[in-house]
């Protein structure tokens, strides 16, 4: 038994496939990632219809507008359609993102023609049938309720609050007020706006080849009309300055939820991987600076890590831990430490080549389903990243040194420009927050206590 | 009739007793290793429970040749993905890594298993961090009290019952002699099964490779199993609880039934698909679309090698009367004890149940998994190729007389959960 570690073998390459974009009469882009070893198939419809398309008044509308299409269309009612799926053993699931919207459904390879036929109804011929969107209303409202016992949903939505005023990027959550006010009309109009061929990409992954693929989608979303997208204004976002700390007192908590976070760069940035490395550094995994100091170090928490939120117009990183209550100034500090020591101190050449080969492992996991490659690629293609973004992506990787790990840290990762979000009991935490930074303290409903 | 992918694979046991399963797939460079060591919570002794999965957290913190956290730091270095869990039943350690660095992970997994070099001072810190675990996991969660609560007024044998993140206070006073011992105990060559399943390298190497590394451990286990009998329930069982965390009302129920593999089983497996999978389910029809009594619920046996629960939880919409949604069950229950399911429902639930299975065969990692769950769950492997039909067999009088077996009230556990002040 050898005491050292064995060498690597030879490195197998790994090469990022050609997918090609066929397009529809009607604008419909078609991206097809063939795969025939399970009789699996992935359709996703990718639409421009993101939170942030919500007027400032409702923030319920787009997720109506993307729901309600499964709960009736003129020849099917919400129960046909549920039997229809459920029979068929399609998996149908829709979300919607800050500035998208997925609508895609699973299935095994025998139904696939009624799949599509499917899916063309809905994003056609969905008519919101009254009882339906009542029926909603009052599911949702429970989990508005609910959610909001939640410390993580409460966090993020703070944070997103303080730094996108008047911006669409703060359209985090509905409130129950949102989905009374609503009536069909106005679900009926935000579909009618965004659902359409124009700007949206279908992803086809399976066992079918691109031929197969564009004789579909003709058939069946070839006479799909144009929705007419309105465009959003996006106002420059808050300059965070100095700290800002937001206690949301959440009673009988036995731990602090804590997030850091700060501003950093849009998706498509070409300094985008760089980012991603210096973030690698800082708390990317189990190995990383955050969790080998605040679990493996002080045993202050399960885990600590950073990630990274990026969208068209800006992004930031959030530093989270649930920790002891006891500690949660000790834990804010030494999240400063670390954010201060990434812009200090050069990553060693050993610690920047395991953050880029996590990066790099992570990648190559991807490319082993046809589903997660399509994924890849629609989101390159919906935020317009370079055409040889992910056939570069290794190289890419591989080329950020410690010298530009610690200009991003420096630009990005200041600890003196930071928002800080605890949720927390106030009775045990708030007394240790002060002096951190501008202390703000809100009830669980975003009320100023 | 669908054609269900056949998975390939061998079978090897060494000499020192370790079961050797390897399944060989080249598409991604990419190679997933998996121990399974047949020790869980059910294992433990009272006093110490809690013990199996903050072990689980020691086998990271060092052994001969590996210092402490070197094992994920060596796997990130090489851009793997690793992790452990511990159930009731086994712990699993394993990692999924670029097809070159496979010694690499035998070598890792061999040093543990062969030894644990782990200090007073990481033993307390890890301990810190299992405090945090069940915080953020169960104390700081809505529901999450009545979750750990549930099973232990389920079970009357203490195997079951008794939580797999444990008691504080038995962690805390646990020793790193119990650690020392825990590991001579269980984790040895004759106690465990290892997987290598995605791109394992040319015809018969990789087994070569299994016994490079392993090959020469010698066997000093001596698990003792744990009695998981579990004595007739004769009366219903109902506790009720406040949770100051949670915001609308939820009831957590189970019926005691036959344990993984057995006829029931699947019977049972098919009726959960019935009642709850999918929005045109009975109950999401009765308890969501037609009344919107219940907001999310989940249903079926939970997947325990040893006695199961057929389980079912709902949280309820905070107007509605909740012995009303519970009158509403037990009526779907009653139905199907008296009425044979219709043909086309139990075709709809088997399409279902293919559907999800053939999904697990889409990457190596969970091929892996699923051969080791089925070694160590139902004792052969093979099942993997086999296990969709038992689903795909069950008939309307399988269920009908497993529904008339188990839905009795003397066999059902009952908590109630009642929101605190924050309750809407």
């Amino acid at each position: 038994m050898t005491k050292k570690a064995p060498p690597p073998g030879t490195e197998k390459n790994i090469s990022y496939p050609e997918i090609p974009e066929q397009q529809l009469s009607n604008g419909l882009r078609i991206l097809v990632v063939p795969d025939d070893r399970l009789p699996q198939m992935f359709l996703t419809l990718v639409l421009p219809a993101g939170r942030v398309c919500n007027p400032d008044d409702n923030l319920a509308l787009v997720s109506l507008a993307v729901e309600m299409v499964k709960n009736g269309t003129h020849s099917r009612s919400a129960q046909d359609i549920s039997d229809f799926v459920d029979r068929r053993a399609i998996e149908y699931e829709s979300e919607v993102l800050m500035e998208h919207s997925f609508l895609s459904m699973t299935f095994l390879e025998d139904q696939l023609e009624p799949a599509f036929e499917l899916l063309t109804d809905m994003v056609s011929n969905a008519n919101f049938p009254d009882e339906e969107l009542a029926k909603t209303k009052v599911r949702w409202k429970s989990h508005l309720i609910a959610q909001r016992s939640q410390p993580n949903f409460l966090a993020n939505e703070r944070t997103f609050k303080i730094f996108y005023p008047n911006h669409p990027y703060a359209k985090v959550s509905m409130t129950p007020e949102h989905l009374e006010k609503t009536q069909r009309e106005s679900v009926q109009e935000t579909y009618r706006l965004h659902y359409g061929p124009g700007n949206a990409h279908l992803l086809m992954a399976g066992p079918f080849d691109g031929n197969r693929a564009m004789e579909l989608g003709n058939r069946f979303l070839g006479s799909w009309a144009n929705g007419e997208t309105p465009s959003i204004s996006y106002p420059r976002p808050a300059d965070i300055e100095g700290r800002l700390v937001c206690l949301i007192h959440r009673p009988h908590s036995v731990q602090s939820q804590i997030l850091v976070a700060g501003r950093t760069l849009p998706k498509a940035d070409p300094e985008a991987i760089a980012l991603k490395v210096t973030n690698q550094v800082l708390g990317g995994g189990a190995s990383a600076r955050l969790f080998l100091n605040l679990r493996e170090q002080k045993g202050y928490t399960y885990g600590a890590y950073s990630r990274l939120k990026s969208y068209r117009h800006d992004g930031l990183y959030m530093v989270g831990a649930s920790v002891k209550t006891e500690v949660t100034r000790e834990s804010i500090e030494e999240i400063f430490k670390e954010l201060e020591g990434l812009g200090e101190r050069l990553p060693e050449e050993k610690e920047l080549e395991r953050c880029q080969q996590e990066l790099i492992g992570s990648f190559i996991r991807q490319m082993e389903t046809s589903a997660s490659i399509g994924v890849l690629e629609l989101d390159r293609r919906i935020h317009e990243l370079p055409a040889d973004f992910y056939k570069n992506f290794i190289p890419e990787v591989r080329g950020v040194t410690s010298e530009k790990v610690v200009e991003i840290a420096r630009r990005f990762f200041d600890p003196d420009r930071v928002v800080v979000t605890v949720v927390g009991d106030r009775e045990s935490v708030e007394k240790e927050l002060r002096g951190i930074g501008e202390l703000r303290v809100y009830d669980v409903h975003g009320t100023p206590l | 009739m669908l054609k269900t992918p056949r998975i390939e694979f061998e079978e090897h046991r060494l000499q020192n007793g370790l079961q050797v399963l390897l399944h060989q797939d080249t598409r991604v460079p990419l190679v997933h290793l998996s121990i399974h060591y047949r020790v869980g919570s059910s294992y433990e002794t009272p006093g110490l429970s809690g013990f199996a999965h903050l072990f689980e957290h020691m086998m990271f913190q060092g052994s001969e040749n590996v210092a402490k956290n070197e094992h994920g730091g060596y796997i990130d270095n090489a851009g793997g993905r690793w992790n452990a869990t511990t159930s009731k039943d086994r712990t699993n350690y394993y990692e999924t890594v670029p097809s070159h660095y496979l010694e690499l992970a035998l070598w890792l997994e061999s040093d543990r298993m062969r030894s644990l070099n782990v200090t007073e001072e990481n033993f307390e810190n890890q301990l810190q961090t299992v405090i945090e675990e069940k915080k953020q996991s169960y104390d700081n969660r809505p529901y999450g009290l009545a979750t750990l609560k549930f099973e232990q007024l389920a079970y009357e044998n203490w195997s079951y019952a008794h939580p797999i993140i444990g008691a504080v206070e038995d962690l805390e006073n646990s020793t790193l002699e119990d650690a020392a011992k825990f590991h001579q105990t269980y984790y040895g060559p004759g106690n465990a099964t290892l997987v290598l399943s995605g791109d394992t390298g040319d015809d018969g190497k990789a087994l070569k490779k299994v016994e490079q590394y392993f090959g020469d451990l010698s066997d000093q286990t001596h698990p003792e199993l744990p009695d998981l009998e579990e004595p007739e329930q004769t009366a219903e069982k109902i506790e009720r609880m406040t949770d100051p965390l949670a915001v609308l009302p939820a009831v957590y129920a189970g019926y005691h039934m036959p344990a993984l593999g057995s006829p029931e089983f699947y019977a049972l497996s098919v009726l959960g698909v019935i009642l709850s999978h999918g929005e045109s389910s009975r109950l999401h029809r009765k308890l969501i679309y037609h009344n919107n009594w219940v907001t999310s619920l989940s249903v079926g046996p939970n997947q325990y090698k040893g006695p199961e629960l057929f389980f079912i939880w709902f949280q309820v919409q905070s107007t509605v009367d909740v012995d009303q949604v519970l009158k509403a069950v037990d009526q779907e229950l009653k139905r199907v004890q008296e009425e044979k399911i219709p043909a086309q429902e139990i075709e709809k639930a088997k399409n279902q149940i293919a559907f999800r299975f053939v999904e697990q065969l889409a990457k190596v990692a969970r091929i892996g998994e699923l051969l080791a769950h089925y070694a160590l769950f139902l004792d052969d492997p093979k099942r993997i190729n086999h296990e969709l039909d038992r689903y795909l067999a069950v008939t309307e009088d399988d269920i009908l007389q497993a529904s008339q077996k188990i839905f009795t009230s003397q066999n059902r556990t009952l908590i109630f959960v009642e929101p605190g002040e924050n309750g809407q």
